[in-house]
Formats: structure tokens, sequence, C-alpha cells
């Protein structure tokens, strides 16, 4: 098991020097030069190339390759020109408000949808399990974007039930807070719960028709406990390794619904560096969703590999 | 005489073969034709297909012509089906124009990433070993991205246009196609028939395209129709986001971007695009799964 676990940390490697050097090509091929982008238009070609050897333009790309690596691992990921701040400090002053919309959208969806896969597996071609089906097409298919603009039309708009902008303030109470985040959380599980719901059924179904199953019913078992102890418990490394893949996904959805409810998240950071041409903040923006991206598909695998009883050496 | 005999072989395989692929179609057709859902999502495809094609016939209007004097009308008016936008164009002529958009470039970046992820699945796939590992971190090392975010990037680097989304998009999907191609072929280059037909002298190149790739095509079909379901996703997304196709150039993205800003007042705006960006994904996934149940009902994952 351990030795599993070493051998998928060495695959990290790899992965990450790719994510690098994706991002490090990214400023590579963008039109412009930066420098010439940092002096302005018109200025004198003297200065350009000061600028140029003081940002490393002038060595080889191997080096300025080793260059950006390292002043990435020492925290230094540039400085954004539309806000004229380390782009680090953005970042870390934004992921904190997208990993909560992210990670509680999962959470809601992980316990709606594996509850719904669970009931409709259980209660094959009631009306619950046709409603699952459509569901999980819907989900699919629906998108979240739309969700978004729907959703604030009605709860908002029509009902004005819900706050539609920001994310409210703690000195408000929680409440206000919890307010802001019901509609863009909701928007983001749709999808993953979907998937959730589609994935716990067909697995759930796999097992409950088993023999042992039927040798626990027997024995006498409380059905509660047959399902949630025994039943489940053989469908849960599917739904784990479902999750790392909707986690993804999860962030893709982030990025489009922060821009809707105007989240001030690192969605809504994202679309303002592409509209203003901040290449430094598009950079470490993407760089660290991937790597959140890459940490967390690591720990699911990790669970997967603890939670699966098929994988032992 | 030993000429003649290959050429008379030759035929009789091209024809049992032809019968087989006959029946083959035939069984396929039948069982897609009896899922009631595969058939709507055909129906909804066809749908699109025709608007996009024909969309210079179908549209009353000049998907870009403005008409300042008739802006912002409400569904049902006299003229305009759908209403018209902030700068009086035809809703309707722009949901159709719209749809080519879409089509187009939901297709074709799946063309894209089905052909480029082909290559490297087959190569990981049949080479095995380094040349396995090298090419799957690299594909690893994209699909760590978010993949809305490699298209924002991509976007960004290459610039907006049709071409450059396509592009674009189609990278973004060369992880899932390489996966499953590579998956199908780390199976299939072991069986029987393979070690036969290694045994009969043929060459990698043969071995790989002629008698692997067709075993392992099923799959690559069903994910090329969901992936354009994605695609249109995607698409939709990054006009959103205003990167990718842009204004007046219609695309369902686009009108629903420009429609979000009058949501309060004229909701329709908004409404409609998103219905039509729903069908569409809608449509292509239920034909995808029509497509998997049809050609193999034990590839349900």
């Amino acid at each position: 098991m351990i030795r599993l676990i070493w051998k998928r940390l060495l695959q990290l490697i790899p992965t990450v020097l790719i994510v690098l050097s994706v991002t490090f090509v990214i400023t590579r091929i963008i039109p412009g030069n930066p420098a010439s982008v940092l002096a302005g238009p018109e200025a004198d070609p003297r200065l350009i190339a000061e600028l140029e050897a003081k940002m490393g333009l002038d060595k080889s790309i191997p080096e300025q390759f080793l260059i950006y690596v390292s002043d990435i691992f020492k925290g230094d990921f540039g400085t954004s020109l539309n806000y004229n701040e380390p782009v680090f400090q953005l970042i870390l002053s934004r992921i904190p408000k997208t990993l909560m919309i992210t990670f509680t959208g999962l959470i809601v969806a992980l316990i709606l949808g594996t509850l719904l896969g669970t009931v409709s597996a259980l209660r094959q071609n009631s009306w619950i399990d046709h409603f699952c089906t459509v569901f999980s097409l819907l989900g699919a298919s629906l998108p979240v974007f739309w969700i978004g603009i729907m959703s604030i039309f009605l709860f908002s708009v029509k009902l004005g039930w819900l706050p539609t902008m920001g994310m409210g303030s703690i000195q408000n109470g929680l409440g206000d807070v919890l307010s802001h985040m019901l509609l863009p959380c909701l928007c983001l599980s749709l999808a993953p719960m979907a998937t959730f719901a589609r994935t716990t059924r067909s697995s759930m179904l796999d097992t409950v028709n088993n023999d042992y199953i039927r040798a626990l019913r027997a024995r006498g078992l409380k059905e509660r406990k047959v399902i949630w102890k025994h039943a489940f418990k053989n469908a849960l490394p599917q739904i784990i390794s479902v999750l790392g893949v909707q986690l993804g996904i999860c962030f893709s959805g982030a990025i489009l619904t922060e821009n809707i409810f105007s989240w001030p998240g690192m969605g809504t950071m994202i679309s303002t560096a592409i509209n203003t041409r901040d290449y430094a903040l598009i950079q470490g923006a993407i760089l660290t969703l991937a790597v959140v991206n890459v940490a967390v598909s690591l720990i699911m695998d990790i669970i997967y590999m603890l939670i699966n009883p098929k994988i032992k050496i | 005489m030993k000429r003649k005999e290959k050429i008379s072989s030759e035929a009789v395989m091209t024809s049992a073969e032809l019968l087989k692929k006959e029946q083959k179609v035939n069984s396929f057709w039948k069982k897609f034709v009896r899922n009631k859902s595969a058939v709507v999502g055909l129906v909804i495809v066809g749908i699109l297909v025709i608007m996009a094609l024909f969309s210079s016939v179908l549209s009353p209007y000049d998907p870009e012509a403005l008409d300042l004097k008739n802006k912002l009308l409400t569904p049902f008016s006299p003229g305009h089906l759908f209403g018209t936008d902030e700068f009086g164009r035809d809703l309707l002529s722009r949901i159709i124009y719209g749809s080519r958009m879409s089509i187009l470039i939901a297709a074709g970046s799946s063309v894209v990433g089905c052909l480029i992820g082909m290559v490297i699945g087959i190569l990981a796939g049949y080479c095995g070993g380094v040349v396995d590992s090298v090419l799957m971190r690299i594909v690893d090392g994209l699909f760590a991205f978010p993949s809305i975010l490699l298209s924002i990037v991509l976007v960004t680097v290459l610039g907006n246009g049709a071409l450059n989304v396509i592009l674009a998009l189609g990278i973004s999907a060369v992880p899932k196609f390489a996966r499953v191609v590579r998956g199908q072929f780390t199976v299939l280059r072991n069986e029987e028939f393979c070690n036969a037909e290694r045994v009969l002298g043929a060459s990698h190149f043969r071995l790989a395209v002629v008698h692997i790739l067709p075993n392992a095509i099923s799959p690559i079909i069903v994910y090329f129709t969901l992936n354009i379901a994605s695609a249109i996703l995607s698409e939709a997304g990054l006009s959103f986001l205003g990167l990718g196709i842009i204004a007046p150039t219609p695309s369902w993205g686009n009108i629903l971007r420009a429609g979000n800003a009058f949501l309060y007042n004229k909701p329709h705006l908004a409404i409609i695009p998103g219905i039509f960006i729903f069908l569409a994904v809608l449509g292509f996934n239920l034909m995808g799964d029509g497509i998997r149940d049809a050609l193999d009902p034990k590839m349900k994952q």
C-alpha cells in the first residue's frame, strides 16, 4: 500500500512539470513582448533592452524556464499589471472564497446525489427512480451559467428572496454570507449531483442483488444496516473515483458561476484579468487552480486506495 | 496463377466483410431506434443540423442588421417571433445563425481532439513501456487543468475567432480521447487475433490501424458524440465570458452574455439562448447514450 502511494506521488513530478511548462509557454507566446508592454508604447528601445535584461528575457529559453520555476517556488508569481500588486498576494486573498463555494457545492452534491442514487436503486422503477434518471440527464445538459442567471431571475428579481451580488459580509452575521452562498453553491452542485446520483444508482444496483446482501437480509439484519453498512460500502470506491473528476468540473463551473453572482473569487478575477490582458495574473491563477486540482485528485486517489479492499499489496 | 488467387480471396473477404458490416449496421440501427430517448436525441440533433446548414434560408432577417427603432421587442411581436435585442437585431435570426457557430465549433473541435487524442492513445497503448509512460504523463499534465481553464488559456494565447476556439476546445479534449483510446489498445494488443496477425507478419502500423482500431472504434464514436455536447457547453461558456466568438457575430454564448444585462426588464434575451444551448447539449447527450447502448450495452460506466 505504502509503495503504491509512493508510486502515485512520483507520478506527480512529471504532471507538475507539464503544468509549469504549459503556463511558462503561455507567457512566451502571448502577443507582445512583456518588456515593451511594461515600458509603454513609443518607449526608447534602450529602455526596453534594459527592462528585458532586468526581467531576464535576454537569457536562453531553458535558463528562463529555470528562473521561472525557481521564482514560483519562492512564491514570486510576478506583478499584476491591473491591480499593481504581487500576483501571489491577490491569489491568496481570492482562492479561499473559490474553495468555499466549490467545496460546499461538491459536498452538497455528494450527499444529495448519493442519497438520491441509493433510494432510486432500492426502489427501481418507482417515481423516484424515474425522477433520478431524468434529473441525471438534465443535470448533465444544463449550462451552469444559464442556471445561475435563471435562478437570479427567479429568486432575486421575481421573488426577491435572495441577494444577487457579492458574498455579503460576515459583519452582518453568518446568515448574510450563507444567503449569498446559497444560489452559487446550488448551481455548482447540480451537475456533480447528477453524476453522483447516476454512479451511485448503477453501483448500488450491482451490489444489492448480490448473494451476500440476500444472506444478510435472511439473517434478519435491519434493512438500514444492510444498505448503509454493507451495500453502500461496496459502492463507495466508485463514488470516490468520480469525486476526483467532479472537482475539476466544479472548478470550471465556479469560474463561470462566480461571474454571474459577482462572487469575489478566482473566477471573477480571471475574467477581469482576461478583459484587461493581465497575463501575469492569468498565468498565476491558472497555475494555482491546476495545482489545487492535482493535489485534491491525489488525495482522492489515496483515499480510493485506502478504501478499496481490492487494492492490496 | 498466384496473383489471381490472391485477388479472388480478397474479393471473397471484402464481400464477406460487407455482409457482416451490413448486418452490424442493421442491428445497430434497430437497437438505436428501439431506444426512445436516443430517437429524441437524434431528432433534436437533426433539427439543429438543418438549422445550421440552412441558416441563410431559415432566418427571416440578417442576424447582424441593426434596427434601432425596434429594439428590445418582446417575443411574439409582429415580425419578430423571439423579439429583438438591444440593437434591434432579430433574436430568432441570431439564434439560427448561432446554431451554425455552435455546431461548427463543437464538431470541429471534437474532430481535432479525437484525431490528436487517437494518435497519442494509439502510440501509448500500442507501444507501451516508456512511450506509454511519457505520453500519459503529458496527458495527465493537460488533464490537471480544469477543462474550461485550459480553453480560456488557449483562447487567450491564440486570440479570438472560430478557428482558434476550435483549436482550443480541441486541445482541451485531447486528454479524454487519448485515455479512452489508450485503454482500448492496451487491452486489445494482447488479444489472440493480434498475436495471429503478428505471426503472419503484419507491420506495426497495419496491426494498429487496420486490425486493432476497428475493434476500438465503438467507445471512440460514443466519446466523440458526448464530446460534441460538452464542446457546445464550453463554447457557450467561453463566449459568455467574452472570449472566443465576439459580437456582432452571433453565438449562443455571446447572445446570452448580452441578454444577461437586461435580465430585469427583458428576461427573454437570456432565457431563449439558454434553452437552445440546453436542448443542443441534451440532444447530443441522448444520442451519445443511445449509440453507446446500441453498440455495446456492457460499455456503461
